[in-house]
């Protein structure tokens, strides 16, 4: 992927996920505040207009990738989708037992567990070609991606910490949660790379 | 299948990044076709053979199956 490519995506995938990641701590806690029908659906559906952006922006990234990337895209979605497909289908086969009783809120998760299972089987589908990382290009950032990770999880959790008295359970457990996922994603990326420094030398 | 991709790349004194902007795609793709990881597209390797002058059968050699 060339450089423009990656730059692009950094440009339309994060603006629209930090509306996602307010929309989510600051006007989705208002929902059972709301009495029309029209604004509860309204604001309900709202997260997912900046989703819709987000997967504007790796569609594009796909597009834009070579051959050999498309390819990795291609594998790691396939899995992803082949997994989570069959997850729901054991789990429709399970409340359609008795079995389980989920809710409705249970298909929240498809979406996040589906893209990281893309992440995790777009790096095996890496290892195999012999691509370092998940495929992505990462000639753009000057700041390793471990570092990065680490510090929006540093970010994160310290406003957690700072305005936790000013926050509902709901939110507070949301930045917790983002930071712990971004910090440990990020001590992984660490570690790799540290394996790899050190084996390499 | 076994290429020449490296030799020739080192005849013009390219690194991977030279050849890889040549070619329009990323480095990690160059190097992939270089390991014998991933064999290139007909396009990509019809544009490998135009950028080299040579012919395609010179480049690429076929590996045992």
């Amino acid at each position: 992927m060339t450089r423009q490519i990656h730059q692009r995506y950094q440009r339309e995938f994060w603006p629209p996920m930090l509306v996602y990641l307010l929309i989510m701590l600051l006007l989705w806690p208002l929902l059972p505040q709301l009495h029309s029908a029209w604004l509860k659906i309204g604001l309900a559906l709202l997260p997912v207009l900046p989703v819709l952006f987000v997967v504007r922006a790796m569609v594009r990234l796909v597009l834009g990738s070579d051959e050999l990337e498309q390819r990795i895209h291609l594998i790691g979605l396939a899995i992803a989708a082949t997994v989570v497909s069959a997850l729901s289908l054991a789990g429709g086969f399970l409340a359609m037992a008795g079995i389980i009783h989920p809710d409705g809120s249970i298909l929240i998760w498809v979406w996040p567990v589906l893209v990281v299972l893309y992440a995790v089987s777009r790096g095996w589908a890496s290892q195999r070609y012999g691509v370092q990382g998940d495929g992505l290009c990462d000639s753009g950032s000057r700041i390793a991606r471990h570092w990065r990770l680490l510090l929006a999880a540093l970010l994160l959790g310290g406003i957690a910490w700072l305005g936790h008295s000013r926050m509902s359970d709901y939110q507070f457990g949301v930045m917790l949660g983002m930071s712990a996922g971004l910090g440990l994603g990020g001590l992984w990326l660490a570690l790799r790379h540290w394996y790899r420094t050190r084996h390499a030398a | 299948m076994n290429n020449h991709l490296r030799e020739l790349r080192g005849e013009q004194d390219w690194s991977q990044a030279d050849l890889a902007e040549r070619l329009e795609v990323s480095r990690q793709t160059v190097n992939a076709i270089e390991t014998g990881k991933y064999d290139p597209s007909l396009p990509l390797a019809f544009k490998i053979a135009r950028l080299f002058g040579r012919s395609i059968e010179s480049i690429f050699v076929p590996g045992q199956e």
